[in-house]
């Protein structure tokens, strides 16, 4: 378990406002869990997002604000049945550019839920590096975004069930 | 007598009113919502809400098909009364609901006695002061709160916690089925709610 993990107002910016400032699509999905944050947040960090599907490729870890959040990014031509992506690094994310190229910056983070509970959030945000994708990138959204969704709540009830295992909470 | 909580510094009280009104519960259904707007706003609106604002078709279909049975009960009465307005404080001076406790800024707590898996539901006015202690078989306890927390530097997390609790098993029996047909409408109730509450604190904070 993580030692001495401080647990701060949420005020502070999180990581994926760095990363992830500027966005063109945005899906968030939250689950309360029966546990405490600390447990939450070490089954955040041996949690490997899955794939994503219909050649969207890998999640790379782009980085971590300890006992709080963990943010991934996966940079890949969406909604080609050919699989292309890239494997990017933080400073990658300004410079990578090819025709429907998107960015798509993932954080899953924990906030405390009451005293024994915690409260697991993910925010995928999406940038299309290529404006004229854009038109066609918004029906793939329409498309993908039921599916997402439900993928992204199989995740935390993963991180949810892991965490259980990890540490105690109500 | 409600419960007012000195303010702390918002997100740093990990005590919920949910929690100490409802800490044993037969089902507790929560909905979230990011608001792009300071906790303070976000608050604000929240104390504010008008629960006669929210709205929508699933959610209008959803309390007038609720309420088909008392209306059919009082049809030969000519004027039921029908609230104009109902914020938290409209609902302390008059309604089955009675504000549990608050705690300014973050959380707004309020819950209500009856037996709502009948029909006609069939409320228990139940003071504050005894709503923990209230044990009556027969009767169930809502619990609703509504939370907000900061997500980053300039949004909010608002959370809707809807509990029941249930003091026999014979209550417990009749509820189950009552609520697995309610669940999914109390759930769009809920994110309706959140919509509600997040727009008008989106609104105000740009003026």
């Amino acid at each position: 378990m993580t030692a001495g993990t401080l647990h701060t107002s949420g005020r502070e910016p999180m990581l994926l406002d760095e990363l992830a400032s500027r966005f063109d699509f945005v899906m968030r999905e939250h689950l309360v869990i029966d546990v405490l944050p600390d447990a939450a947040y070490d089954a955040i960090e041996q949690h490997r997002p899955p794939d994503l599907p219909w050649g969207g490729g890998a999640w790379q870890r782009l980085g971590a604000r300890p006992g709080q959040e963990v943010v991934f990014d996966a940079t890949a031509r969406f909604g080609i049945p050919l699989r292309h992506w890239h494997e990017i690094t933080v400073e990658g994310l300004t410079t990578v550019w090819e025709p429907h190229l998107s960015h798509v910056a993932m954080a899953v983070s924990v906030r405390p839920y009451g005293a024994d509970r915690s409260l697991l959030s993910c925010e995928a945000r999406i940038t299309l590096e290529d404006p004229a994708s854009e038109r066609w990138f918004r029906v793939y959204w329409r498309l993908i975004t039921p599916v997402a969704k439900v993928l992204t709540r199989g995740m935390l009830r993963a991180i949810g069930a892991a965490a259980h295992t990890i540490g105690p909470g109500k | 007598m409600t419960t007012k909580t000195q303010p702390s510094p918002p997100g740093t009280n990990l005590e919920l009113l949910a929690d100490k009104f409802a800490p044993r519960h037969e089902v507790m259904q929560t909905q979230h919502l990011v608001a792009v707007a300071p906790i303070e706003a976000t608050y604000t609106a929240l104390r504010g809400l008008d629960f006669t604002d929210i709205g929508g078709a699933i959610v209008d279909a959803a309390f007038w098909v609720r309420g088909l049975p008392e209306r059919w009960k009082n049809r030969h009465h000519k004027t039921t009364r029908v609230p104009t307005r109902l914020t938290f404080d409209d609902m302390a001076a008059g309604s089955e609901w009675v504000i549990l406790g608050e705690r300014p800024g973050e959380e707004i707590a309020a819950g209500a006695v009856g037996r709502f898996w009948k029909p006609v539901i069939e409320w228990r006015h139940v003071d504050a002061d005894a709503f923990t202690e209230f044990a009556e078989p027969g009767y169930g306890k809502i619990v609703m709160s509504l939370s907000v927390r900061p997500y980053g530097g300039e949004r909010s997390l608002l959370t809707y916690d809807i509990r029941v609790i249930l003091n026999d098993s014979a209550s417990r029996a009749k509820f189950r089925p009552y609520w697995a047909v309610v669940a999914p409408f109390v759930k769009v109730v809920q994110a309706t709610t959140l919509r509600t509450i997040a727009r008008t604190a989106e609104q105000r904070d740009v003026q």
